[in-house]
């Protein structure tokens, strides 16, 4: 399969916020999601995962907050606000209209 | 888990190196540490090798471009202080946390006034609850730092969002006239590197959970502790004592005592000074690098250890898995169970003694004795023109290639030859190799 990477990472955060919505998770648990919904096809780099979750907490669309699992494994979590579930809907019925356009633009059958 | 956690986070560390060093740094390779942990987990557990998996899961970390970018826009972090005494560290938090309760206090009381005696807010008693928290977890912190060895240390102070107050304390090495010994707690220290210009000594302490006590003159010394667990001593260069130290006339002597347990690593490396490793230091590994200073270096076990000298003898004893060493002039006498030995010297004489599973040594004009209670599996000796002599077992059959061009040859005693290269095992029997130029070259079966 072959994906726009530009399209796609032109929707990071999104991608993320759409993710929060099942639940609070950490990093790469968050990634392994990803991945796995998009069958293996796309998944973020480690450091694109992390500045995108400073970017977000900064403008108030996720929050964070340590989690103790066991011996070592001190993990950071994340958790979706009100205004990023506020910006998720809002983004969400942008893309659906973006791909309306984008479908009647490209998929345009001829004659 | 935690070590390859540990191992990641070295690895991203270093990859950080030229970002400023901050909280906001430290958690940022603590996370991604443990996400690239956990996929290297994902990834052996599927069945990859260990290295391969380090590898495929260090790549996923990507470009540190954006990392670095992320922590240079930070602002410096402003309820972090750096540099001052603990005392004031701890006056100063009190003070503010004081003052933040009386705040929430007065407005808790204001609400109370205005609401009547049958309300108050939930949000209020809850804020006043936070407060008094924040100080009671900053008091008991500072009261069990302040109480233990951690005295004179800088100690960075952090309050929460929630609260919390965390602690860290960094450098132990404040300069201090007149200050002889530092204690610094063991807890998590993993790894010991000392760089200076005078003699060294390691001491082990029976009890496994001592702390490191490092003599030797504070005001002139440096030493610290960094975040993946490595007590650093370094020489403390103010400009007098850097003038004196570039031409030889200012020397520091560094003493330490160190608990007794397995040390990931031990570094030493010294100008004149000598080393003496004393007890039995158990490590993963041991560096010891000098110029004309000797190394008298006693081990329990130890992976690997390396010498390095110019002038400098070198003296091993114990049980090492593999030894390097290399010398100009110095003579090297180590006495094992050691595994695998590769040494190389100019005009430095060598002993081997105990037992010696593989030996490889090249001198110049340096004698090579190897002597060893069992049989070695390889041994490859050669000098240009020093002697070289062996002693090995009679317990199992080998082959020998045994030369020199103007020196004599000896394999002792002479009937045992005739089982030399014979049938039978022979093939799989262990070949040597003794060669001299001008030296005599001997092989004894005792």
């Amino acid at each position: 399969m072959s994906l726009s990477a530009d399209i796609l990472r032109g929707h990071t955060d999104t991608i993320i916020l759409a993710q929060l919505m099942a639940g609070d998770s950490y990093g790469y648990e968050i990634n392994k999601n990803i991945s796995q919904r998009a069958q293996g096809a796309y998944g973020f780099k480690e450091a694109t995962l992390y500045t995108a979750f400073k970017r977000l907490e900064q403008n108030g669309m996720i929050t964070s907050y340590w989690g103790d699992d066991g011996p070592g494994a001190r993990r950071r979590y994340y958790a979706i606000t009100e205004a990023g579930m506020g910006q998720l809907a809002a983004d969400r019925r942008e893309w659906s209209e973006t791909k309306q356009v984008l479908d009647a633009l490209i998929l345009m059958k001829e004659g | 888990m935690e070590d390859i956690k540990r191992r990641f986070a070295n690895e991203i560390a270093a990859k950080l190196s030229a970002a400023p060093e901050s909280d906001a740094k430290s958690e940022m390779i603590e996370e991604l540490a443990e996400n690239l942990a956990r996929r290297y987990e994902d990834m052996t557990a599927g069945g990859m090798g260990r290295d391969e998996a380090f590898a495929g899961a260090m790549d996923e970390l990507g470009s540190v471009d954006e990392l670095e970018a992320y922590l240079n826009s930070l602002e410096p972090e402003g309820d972090t202080r750096e540099g001052e005494d603990l005392r004031d560290d701890t006056d100063e938090l009190l003070r503010t946390i004081r003052d933040i309760g009386r705040t929430v206090g007065d407005m808790a009381k204001e609400a109370a006034g205005m609401a009547g005696d049958f309300f108050r807010s939930d949000d209020v008693r809850a804020a006043v609850e936070e407060s008094k928290r924040a100080a009671r977890e900053a008091r008991d912190f500072l009261k069990s730092a302040a109480g233990s060895a951690w005295e004179g240390a800088t100690v960075h102070l952090h309050v929460d969002d929630d609260g919390a107050v965390n602690g860290r304390a960094k450098n132990f090495g404040r300069p201090d006239n007149g200050d002889e010994e530092r204690r610094v707690p063991s807890q998590g220290l993993l790894r010991l590197d000392v760089q200076t210009t005078g003699d060294v000594e390691v001491d082990l302490d029976g009890d496994p959970d001592a702390a490191v006590r490092v003599e030797g003159n504070m005001s002139r010394l440096d030493v610290s502790v960094t975040e993946d667990g490595v007590l650093k001593v370094r020489p403390l260069f103010t400009a007098s004592n850097q003038f004196f130290a570039f031409r030889g006339a200012s020397s520091q002597d560094v003493s330490l005592t160190i608990p007794a347990r397995r040390w990931e690593s031990v570094r030493v490396s010294t100008g004149s000074g000598d080393v003496d490793i004393a007890g039995a230091l158990e490590a993963g590994r041991i560096d010891v690098l000098t110029s004309s200073g000797d190394v008298d270096c006693r081990v329990k076990s130890c992976e690997q250890a390396r010498f390095m000298t110019a002038s400098g003898d070198v003296r091993l004893e114990g049980n090492a898995v593999q030894v390097f060493g290399e010398t100009a002039s110095g003579d090297l006498s180590l006495e094992g169970p050691m595994g695998q030995v590769d040494i190389s010297t100019a005009s430095g004489d060598v002993e081997l003694s105990g037992s010696v599973w593989k030996a490889h040594v090249r001198c110049m004009s340096g004698d090579i004795l190897v002597e060893s209670m069992t049989l070695p599996q390889e041994m490859d000796l050669s000098s240009k023109s020093g002697d070289v002599e062996a002693r090995v077992p009679d317990n199992a059959p080998f082959r020998v290639n045994a030369s020199s061009v103007s020196g004599t040859v000896a394999l002792r005693p002479f009937e045992k030859w005739s089982w030399s290269g014979a049938a039978g095992d022979a093939a799989a029997a262990p070949q040597y190799s003794l060669t001299s130029i001008s030296g005599d070259v001997s092989l004894d079966v005792i």
